[in-house]
Formats: C-alpha cells, sequence, structure tokens
C-alpha cells in the first residue's frame, strides 16, 4: 500500500485471482462496494461481512475518452460493470471492440510515472477471450 | 421564517484569465455585488466561501474563504468554507437565505470562486476526478465527461436520440452566450460545427462538454426590511432543497433524486410545474439537459431531445433553458457555477437581461429554477441542490 491514508478495495482469492472487497449484510443481505461496517440500506451497524466480489463482471455501457487525467494514456475506455453479484462499478475496461453485455474479469496492472517515477498498482476490468458480445 | 432576498448580484466573467488570482477574481464578484446591492458592505454579517479546487490547484487547502475575503476587505464576520464540488456554488446560497431566513442575519453573502486554469490541463482533470471516491476510482482515469458520456449513451438507446440532438443543445446554449457579455465562448456554433468537433468521450463532442474556465459569481442576500431599505426586494428564495446521491437500485425501479426532491420542493413550496417559467440546469454536458428537464418533470419522459429541436428551449421558448449560454458555453469555474446560476434568474426576474431576457406571456417572467449537481459517490452524483427564486 503506497499511502497509509488508504484501505485496500482488492485482494487475492485463494487461486491467486484478483478480486474487489465488498460487504454483505447479515441483517438484509444488501451487497455493497466498497466494504463498510455499516449497511448503507438498512443501516445496521457492525453486522456485514467482508466479501469477494467483482471477479467477473458484464459491461453495463462504456465510452472511449480521448482526454485523460494525470497517469492514464489517451485513448482508454471507461465503463460501468455490472459485477456478478449484482453491484455496479465504474471502471477502466481494456479489449478490443468493447461493447454492452461483454463478460469482463479484475485485472491488477502496475504503471510507472514518466515524470516521478512513481509506481501505481491498480485495478481495472478486461475482456475475458471469447467475452465480446 | 422570514423571506429571503437578493439584492445583489455581481460576477467575474468566466473564461482563461492567465494573469487573474483567486483573490482578484474574488474582489471583483462580491465588489460588483455589494454596488448592485447599493449596501454598505459593513452590513454583511455572514459569508459562505463556494470553492472546490484551490486546494488541488493551489495549494491552499484550508480556510479559502478567510484568506480570499480578507482581500475583498472582510475581517471578523463569521466565514463558512462550502465544498460540495460543482454543486459548493448552490449549497453555499442556500445556507445563505437560511441564515437570513432563520433571523439569524439581516445580510449574508454568498460568493463562488474557481481558477482552473494552471497550466497544466491534465492537472486540473485529476482535480476534477477527485469529487469521486478516491479509493476505488484510483487509476481508473475518472473523469465526469465520460459519466456524462454513458448517460447520453442510456439515452440514446432509450428514446432514439443521437448527437444531432445533443448539438442542437450546444447550437442553442451557444447562441444564448454570444447575448451574455459574462460568458467564455461568445460565438455561435452550428450543428455541424459541434459535431464535427473534436471527440472528447464517444458521443461527445468538445462543444457538447463544459470547458475549464476561471470565474467568480457573488449574491447578496437580506432580509425584507433591509431588501425594503435598499429598494431591493424585487426576487426572494421562493425555496429550496438540497440532497445527497441515492443507493444504486439494480431494478433501477425508484425515481431519481432530482425527481424526489422536486416533487417535494413543488409541494411544500404549494407550485405546479406549469409555474416555472424558465431555468437553469446543470449541463455540464449538453447531453444532460434532456434528463434534467424530464427527471424535474417539466416536459414529458423521453420528449426533451425532440422539444430542443422545436425551439422550447429557446430564449424565445416556451420553457426557456439555459439563458446565460449554460455551463457549456458560459464556462464552468466549478465552485462559481452554482452561484452563476442565481445571479442570472435574478437578473431575467428583474428584467436586466437584455438580449436574453426572457416574457412569459409578453410579460417579465415570475419564477425560475436553478439545478445544480456536483460529484460522485458510488453509482450516483454526490449532491443536487434545487433553488427556486420567484418576484
Amino acid at each position: 500500500m503506497d499511502n497509509m491514508l488508504e484501505l485496500n478495495v482488492w485482494t487475492r482469492d485463494n487461486e491467486g485471482r484478483p478480486s474487489l472487497i465488498g460487504s454483505k449484510c447479515v441483517e438484509c443481505d444488501h451487497l455493497s462496494f466498497p466494504a463498510k461496517e455499516v449497511c448503507p440500506y438498512c443501516m445496521t451497524n457492525g453486522r456485514s461481512e467482508e466479501i469477494l466480489i467483482g471477479r467477473i463482471g458484464k459491461v453495463v455501457s462504456a465510452t472511449t475518452c480521448y482526454t485523460a487525467p494525470k497517469g492514464i494514456q489517451a485513448p482508454y475506455t471507461l465503463g460501468l460493470i455490472e459485477i456478478e453479484s449484482g453491484v455496479q462499478v465504474l471502471a477502466q475496461i481494456s479489449g478490443n471492440a468493447i461493447k454492452k453485455g461483454d463478460k469482463v474479469e479484475l485485472v491488477i496492472y502496475s504503471s510507472v510515472s514518466a515524470e516521478t517515477a512513481e509506481e501505481t498498482i491498480g485495478w481495472k476490468y478486461q475482456i475475458v477471450e471469447g467475452g465480446n458480445q | 421564517m422570514g423571506k429571503a432576498y437578493v439584492v445583489g448580484v455581481g460576477m467575474h466573467p468566466f473564461g482563461r484569465f492567465l494573469d487573474k488570482s483567486i483573490k482578484q477574481l474574488t474582489r471583483h464578484a462580491v465588489w460588483e455585488a455589494i454596488h448592485d446591492a447599493g449596501i454598505d458592505p459593513k452590513r454583511v454579517e455572514i459569508a459562505y466561501f463556494s470553492n472546490s479546487f484551490a486546494g488541488a490547484l493551489s495549494g491552499q487547502h484550508s480556510v479559502r474563504g478567510q484568506i480570499y475575503l480578507r482581500d475583498a476587505g472582510f475581517s471578523e464576520i463569521p466565514i463558512i468554507n462550502v465544498e460540495n464540488a460543482c454543486a459548493s456554488g448552490a449549497t453555499a446560497f442556500q445556507h445563505a437565505c437560511l441564515a437570513v431566513s432563520s433571523g439569524q442575519v439581516d445580510v449574508a453573502l454568498a460568493v463562488g470562486v474557481e481558477k482552473m486554469f494552471v497550466g497544466d490541463t491534465a492537472k486540473t482533470i485529476s482535480a476534477l476526478g477527485s469529487a469521486g471516491d478516491v479509493e476505488t476510482t484510483k487509476g481508473q482515469g475518472l473523469q465526469f465527461t465520460a459519466l456524462y458520456a454513458l448517460k447520453a449513451l442510456d439515452y440514446m438507446e432509450k428514446y432514439g436520440a443521437t448527437p444531432y440532438h445533443f448539438a442542437k443543445v450546444a447550437e442553442k446554449n451557444s447562441e444564448n452566450a454570444v447575448l451574455n457579455p459574462y460568458a467564455q465562448f461568445r460565438k455561435k456554433l452550428s450543428v455541424e460545427d459541434v459535431l464535427n468537433s473534436r471527440m472528447i468521450a464517444d458521443p461527445l463532442t468538445l462543444y457538447m462538454c463544459s470547458p475549464i474556465a476561471d470565474g467568480s459569481a457573488a449574491v447578496i442576500v437580506a432580509s425584507e426590511k433591509i431588501a425594503n431599505q435598499l429598494g431591493k426586494a424585487q426576487v426572494h428564495l421562493k425555496g429550496s432543497v438540497l440532497k445527497s446521491g441515492q443507493l444504486y437500485d439494480p431494478n433501477n425501479k425508484q425515481p431519481s433524486v432530482i425527481t424526489k426532491a422536486s416533487n417535494e420542493l413543488f409541494e411544500k413550496i404549494g407550485i405546479g410545474h406549469s409555474d416555472i417559467n424558465m431555468l437553469e440546469v446543470h449541463d455540464a454536458a449538453t447531453s444532460i439537459e434532456f434528463e434534467h428537464v424530464e427527471d424535474l418533470g417539466l416536459v414529458p419522459r423521453g420528449t426533451a431531445f425532440e422539444e430542443v429541436v422545436s425551439g422550447t428551449f429557446h430564449i424565445s421558448g416556451k420553457l426557456p433553458m439555459n439563458m446565460s449560454g449554460g455551463l457549456t458555453s458560459k464556462g464552468h469555474p466549478v465552485g462559481a457555477s452554482g452561484v452563476a446560476q442565481i445571479v442570472e434568474i435574478t437578473k431575467q426576474l428583474r428584467g436586466e437581461a437584455k438580449e436574453r431576457q426572457v416574457y412569459t406571456n409578453e410579460k417579465l417572467p415570475l419564477t425560475g429554477l436553478c439545478l445544480n449537481t456536483g460529484g460522485r459517490v458510488e453509482d450516483d452524483r454526490a449532491a443536487y441542490a434545487i433553488t427556486i427564486l420567484a418576484r
């Protein structure tokens, strides 16, 4: 972790595959990403358990961006991903001819800033082989 | 609760002002509002200072209002720093009104300032990206234009709109901005100009997106007693609502925050949708005008893209929208935008909008609405502010 103030939002499952860390409320089954101690749906405190979600997802919508913030190379694709457990996340997506319905998987990537030589480890989605609709 | 009157409005033009500091921008708008109100500035008892990115872009992370307003002459009075991303301005204005209507003070100031041209566009885009949850968006390349692009794609798929319709909004807003001396872009754009400008986030082209801008806007709010003393009791706050984003609904069954909040507000203040004569909405991209005016219930769902073609939202139309040029043509200095919407509606209600003046059945309009939104939390915007002014 490169910043003590940040909580990790991803990890690896038992088989070493990247996964996001979400939470599930024991009282109402509401799923949340990022993980929370308090359920934002029923507001029960301390009855949420951490779960691994979002290893695989489906593209809800995607757009190609031709300008980019620092550390990102344009053009790139940003989209909404419905992760398998019915939660939606906004993420960068890599792959060709990305469109609605495509099957994607979470990947961890590393990029090194040309200016500061600082390494950033991040997560994004990638079209799975044969995942294009 | 007493009434809160808008007694003075001021702005620094929006645009690219490399030679102007945040202090200069602040002072300009505040003093224009003081002169407009004809008030002794020593009568201002509280100030709400709206700004989002002076921390990220200039390093002034803290006590911005106290620093920048000192340069405009203010000391001792309470100054509240307001940050709600692009909705900071409306948030500041609503709280200035609350300070007056609650009886806490007789005179309050709301000022919004932003300086976004810092010689490094990527730095500014990165700062804008911090209006989302940085823990989950880090490295994703979050930019708001992309979020508007996703919404535009959704609208196109649902209702059959095309980029042509988004270009029609840009054309309309550019025509309005030509008439606004405070606007960043005062050049009429044709639909072809808009469609042929470079792609920013598919399907949104450059001229469909609000630009980076420097600028400021200020409003002085006063009690009925003071407003009468100043001879400025024309425009008052009819009602306002401020909300945060809602939880994601996978079934897409619940109405949007804008729909819920506006219905709540209309009912509370006892007016109907048809009482709204004009509006300024948060067109960070031109495509969102359709969703905004439909969510507000002012036109039926899925019809706004046709209404812009038939002229409904033009200054001469039945429901003028973004008479100022909107964020896309007037410019979008984030912390100033919400206050600038109030400035425009005030000028329209006073009959001081010159070539942009709206007439409702050949008379000056009676009621105008502002919709200001900001930031993102999980699947929704972070903040929503709806403000209704009336004569």
